[in-house]
């Protein structure tokens, strides 16, 4: 073949090459471009308003944040708040990694049980506190200890909820039995599930996790953490939980949860009658009471004294770490922890406001024994106090406590699995 | 090329084949590929031009996560805050912790028993699918559709059947049995989970294995039909050795998509009760996105990733025992 036969040949195979080429960096250089399309941008101008980073997993919950800027504003008019976050569930985690973002929010919020596990995002507010002259013994006691984490408080709680037992004060009543007050015995509670149990129906609902027997156990006086350190192995703790898995296993008056199981489930066999007693906070009364279709009645969570023993829950407003302005941050959560927000949002929310001086407005709409029962639980209340590894607790729980209601594990046997587990 | 039907003349398939292109004189050979270095090189940029955006998908997505998690593996990193280097600590504390091999057990389980399963399910479905049966694309559509549904909804669908007073035990009870505690009793759970891990996705493996079995020569059948085999004998010496190599594929994807188990026990169970229904990745979840610990979650993953790969090179050094590329 000579030159000119082999130009003649390998042009149109180089121009076609070059064709193929040049059509795939257009298709790709097109691609890329729509891929670029597909992606969002965001963030925000320096300055302006305060972003508070919360969990948002519905309408309700943007109104309640929205409700604490609104009152707010009324005590600092120049109050701006913006609200952002993801569901519930989600925010544990998100809240560390939105903060390790770009443009991160200064407001937090965390509930006390949380305080420790986020306790490397928030800033302590020691200093801010002494500086603006905030008053801390006005707010509930137990709901700023569970709140401090090494010595300093790292959130101002809004409010302190205490565990309480819910009952059907209609099934109650049928069964001929005395309604519960302000005090309230094992005994009696033992004798009053097992005359509402039948064959069919189970007195108490029990909802899977380790919160209710936290609390369970925090009224017979036991607790989980001794000197910040996890402390799940001591006999009174596994006592009581003991005590509380024989409820199911011993005693016959609950239906064992299931891992699985949301506290939805236990909650809906109470709200629809399947159960007659359920252990919730107080936040929950609103709904309770509107969905349930008879008298609902509020008493303490039984100890053996009879005499009231509470566990608060709650959560409040903290500031991040890396918050730029934690002045002005700091006035916000001055503004919306205010008695007359907390009173507002305890009349609009249903919410036992942190402050006692505010906790009077909790009663309106509600049953004078649920008040007075609250009331007598925050008198003398513990914080659920936590440490930094209580997801772990909380998780492994769920899965073993499982085996201990149904009798196939003792409580010691749980506790210790979960304490060598979590002291991994 | 005349059509028989014209000429009236009994052609057969072979003789019927077409024939080489005219435009080409059969003493012309076939073009060879391009030669030298001229030529080679402008395939090469055309040929990049074409794979970069997959590659860079697969360098941005796939090699630098992977190595991002190597790196990972070797510090104590929160998910906020600094990150500590640990060198190989969370690889000895790996070693000492009795869920590891508590997972690493419950997944090798899971994975065994579900693909065998699986495999020998979807197997039976596609010889049925190719028998004369009536409707059989209607079928493969059924059998298909929990492969498509999502699993969550899937898992929440069990989760209402296989509860304590589910319709399974309702079924039970009406005929007077006391169904077990399907989700609650460890003795059951991660026969449950299996279970419903199966029926999720054995269609998947049908509509492959169906394949395979359609591509058989009818005549290949047909012959040894006539030289008088059973059902049994057609079985075991022409369509298993001839779908293997779907067999091979249908069994490593399957294997390698079992060692990943994380949705089924999540919405079942929670990996309880206690760890009977723990999995690798659910643990490894846990521990990353739970716990707060990416360091021991990316050392995990990496022992995920050995595990994973010896498993699927055992497959591919096994394959040469009993699959067959002939055709």
């Amino acid at each position: 073949m000579n030159p000119m036969e082999e130009a003649q040949q390998v042009t149109p195979r180089t121009k076609r090459a070059a064709v193929r080429a040049g059509t795939a960096i257009l298709l790709a250089g097109a691609l890329t471009a729509l891929a670029g399309c597909a992606g969002g941008g965001g963030g925000n101008a320096a300055g302006g308003p305060i972003s508070m980073y919360t969990w948002v997993s519905s309408q309700s919950d943007r109104d309640q944040w929205q409700g604490f800027i609104d009152l707010g504003k009324k005590v600092d008019p120049k109050l701006d708040v913006t609200i952002e976050g993801p569901s519930f569930n989600d925010y544990w985690t998100k809240v560390k990694t939105r903060l390790s973002g770009s443009n991160p929010p200064c407001l937090l919020t965390t509930q006390a049980a949380r305080a420790q596990e986020l306790s490397g995002l928030l800033m302590p507010l020691t200093d801010l506190i002494k500086k603006y002259k905030l008053d801390t013994s006005k707010f509930d006691s137990s709901m700023l200890k569970g709140m401090t984490v090494d010595g300093s408080i790292r959130a101002i709680p809004y409010d302190a909820e205490p565990i309480v037992l819910y009952y059907n004060a209609d099934a109650f009543q049928k069964a001929g039995l005395a309604l519960p007050s302000a005090t309230y015995t094992r005994d009696q509670f033992l004798s009053d599930a097992k005359k509402l149990t039948t064959a069919d129906h189970k007195a108490l609902a029990i909802e899977p996790g380790f919160f209710i027997p936290n609390a369970w156990a925090i009224a017979d006086g036991a607790e989980a953490v001794k000197g910040g350190k996890l402390d799940l192995t001591n006999s009174k703790l596994v006592d009581s939980v003991q005590s509380y898995f024989d409820l199911v296993s011993k005693e016959g008056i609950a239906k064992a949860p299931e891992a699985a199981d949301g506290s939805d489930v236990a909650q809906s066999a109470f709200t629809s009658g399947a159960s007659d007693m359920l252990i919730e906070g107080p936040w929950m009364y609103g709904t309770f009471a509107a969905a349930a279709k008879f008298k609902l009645g509020v008493t303490i969570v039984p100890t053996a004294s009879g005499d009231a023993k509470g566990m608060t829950a709650g959560s409040g407003f903290g500031i991040a770490k890396n918050c730029k302005d934690a002045d002005s941050a700091f006035k916000a959560i001055m503004a919306m922890t205010d008695t007359s927000v907390l009173k507002g949002q305890a009349e609009k929310r249903g919410i036992v406001p942190s402050r006692p001086d505010a906790q009077s407005a909790w009663a309106d709409g509600k049953s004078a024994e649920a008040y007075s029962a609250v009331q007598a639980l925050l008198k003398d209340a513990k914080a659920q106090l936590t440490t930094p590894t209580w997801n772990q607790v909380e998780t492994l729980f769920t899965q073993y406590g499982v085996e201990g209601y149904r009798g196939d594990k003792t409580a010691k046997d749980v506790m210790t699995t979960i304490q060598n587990s979590v002291g991994q | 090329m005349s059509s028989p039907l014209i000429t009236g003349a009994v052609v057969s398939e072979e003789t019927a084949a077409p024939a080489a292109p005219e435009t080409r004189p059969f003493h012309v050979p076939h073009p060879s590929p391009p030669r030298g270095r001229k030529k080679r090189r402008g395939d090469g940029l055309t040929a990049l031009a074409y794979l970069w955006p997959g590659l860079a998908g697969f360098t941005f997505f796939i090699v630098v996560p992977l190595l991002g998690s190597l790196v990972i593996s070797f510090f104590e990193w929160p998910l906020f805050g600094s990150p500590t280097f640990v060198g190989f600590a969370n690889y000895q504390k790996l070693f000492s912790d009795p869920t590891f091999y508590t997972v690493l057990l419950n997944t090798v389980i899971f994975a065994f028993v579900y693909t065998a399963l699986n495999l020998a399910l979807a197997l039976a479905v596609s010889l049925w699918l190719n028998t004369r049966v009536k409707g059989a694309g209607f079928w493969r559509v059924i059998f298909f559709l929990p492969a498509i549904t999502p699993m969550v909804a899937n898992a929440l669908v069990w989760r209402l059947l296989l509860s304590d007073n589910g319709i399974v035990n309702s079924a039970l009870h009406s005929i007077g049995i006391q169904g077990p505690s399907w989700l609650s009793d460890s003795r059951f759970a991660l026969a449950s989970v299996i279970a419903m891990s199966v029926w999720q996705s054995f269609g998947y493996n049908v509509i492959v294995l169906s394949a395979g079995i359609a591509g058989i020569p009818k005549e290949l059948l047909e012959a040894s039909r006539m030289d008088g085999t059973n059902a049994w004998q057609r079985m075991r010496s022409i369509i298993l050795p001839m779908i293997s190599p779907a067999l091979f594929f249908t069994m490593t994807m399957t294997m390698i998509g079992a060692f990943q188990v994380f949705v089924q026990p999540q919405i079942l169970t929670q990996g309880g009760p206690g760890e009977s229904t723990n999995t690798f990745v659910l643990y490894l979840y846990r521990n990353g996105f739970v716990f707060d610990r990416l360091g021991y979650a990316s050392a995990l993953a990496w022992m995920l990733f050995i595990v994973v790969m010896l498993i699927t090179a055992l497959q591919f050094a096994g394959q040469k025992r009993w699959v067959n590329y002939d055709k």
